[in-house]
């Protein structure tokens, strides 16, 4: 079934009145014929008036209908191109991962070995600082047995980083899955205000809000602030 | 030799904590998650537990509930262990029953006196 325009439905509508309005003059013939020919002339301009508003408010709605539809398409194009994009994210900080893995793996390894080297000389240079106590030699093997603890102790802080960066690695995996969802609830919303107002849906700026305080709430819950490898505080209570 | 239960899902720390606590004489066992922790320290009693906060299956908060509920950890000091530096969280944990809160990554030293500081 052809459909037609909102001009042809008014040109139609109109012109259905103008008969209608003859019509009547006509069953009138025998009174006066000057002020039913006047009150007829201004019924079929009143007519003509509310058809073609009415022609041009049909008309903005199908506009709006059209810039909706457009708008929805944009929406649904750019939730494929950005949840593509999310899965390579994904990908990529997968790939960092296990980078980290292994550069930690080799760490350790390497890590273990040289620390039970360190600890060996370290009791030797401790031994020998005991036995040249109160010379300068002595002085220094001490001040040596120190330097070693002290670099143990400063490659055992800085092999912490596996744990910190892999939980900035799930926290920024997290902040990517909430902006996806986002992506995917903005795209159900764009396509519920192109349907008919139901009583429960909800209007555009509280459910925009809605999602906002969503992704807020994912970027704050972030479980790491460090910024540097630097020993954390320690809290008694 | 006292005993520290060391809980944690990333080996790298376990290993750390481990390699310091015993270079500094204690003998220590290790869990990965707070389930493993919590039946590990059913079949032994141990003087202190260091534990991780976010981990699978049970988180560090849920352990020290759990250890706290047990009449043999009613006292032992638990430490947590953690990235999370937030006031929040620190007193959820102190809530729980936490002995006190040590942010990651730690320093090796400063560990140990903190140990030997909460087991007198």
């Amino acid at each position: 079934m052809p459909t037609h325009g909102p001009r042809y439905r008014a040109l139609l509508t109109g012109t259905g009145w103008t008969l209608a309005v003859i019509a009547t003059l006509a069953w009138f013939k025998s009174a006066p014929l000057a002020p039913i020919t006047l009150m007829s002339l201004g019924a079929l301009a009143l007519g003509w008036a509310g058809v073609w508003m009415c022609a041009m408010k049909s008309e903005q709605r199908a506009a709006r209908a059209v810039i909706g539809e457009e708008s929805r398409m944009v929406i649904d194009e750019l939730a494929r191109v950005i949840g593509m994009e999310m899965q390579r994210a994904h990908i990529e900080l997968g790939r960092v991962d296990d980078l980290l893995a292994h550069a930690i793996e080799q760490l350790m390894n390497a890590f273990n070995s040289v620390s039970e080297e360190a600890r060996r000389h370290q009791t030797e240079l401790a031994q020998l600082a005991s036995a040249a106590r109160g010379t300068p030699a002595g002085e220094q093997l001490r001040a040596a047995a120190e330097r070693v603890t002290s670099e143990v102790n400063g490659a055992v802080t800085a092999l912490q980083f596996r744990d910190v960066v892999g939980q900035k690695l799930g926290h920024v995996r997290r902040e990517l899955d909430a902006l996806e969802q986002a992506m995917q609830q903005i795209r159900a919303v764009a396509g519920a205000q192109g349907g008919p107002a139901t009583p429960g849906r909800q209007d555009l700026a509280t459910q925009v809000h809605g999602l906002l305080r969503n992704l807020e709430m994912a970027r704050a819950a972030s479980p790491v602030r460090q910024e540097f490898m630097h020993a954390g505080e320690v809290d008694l209570f | 030799m006292k005993s520290i239960l060391a809980v944690d899902d990333s080996p790298s720390i376990r290993s750390m904590v481990s390699f310091t606590l015993k270079n500094a004489g204690y003998e220590v066992i290790e869990a990965v998650d707070g389930m493993d922790a919590l039946s590990k320290a059913k079949t032994k009693v141990m003087n202190l537990v260091l534990t991780d906060q976010n981990m699978p299956l049970m988180d560090g908060l849920t352990l020290v509930r759990s250890l706290r509920q047990l009449p043999a950890y009613r006292s032992v000091p638990i430490l947590i262990l953690t990235t999370e530096s937030g006031v929040d969280m620190k007193s959820k944990g102190k809530a729980a029953g936490a002995t006190g809160w040590l942010v990651k990554p730690f320093d090796p030293q400063r560990l140990i006196d903190v140990v030997r500081k909460v087991l007198g």
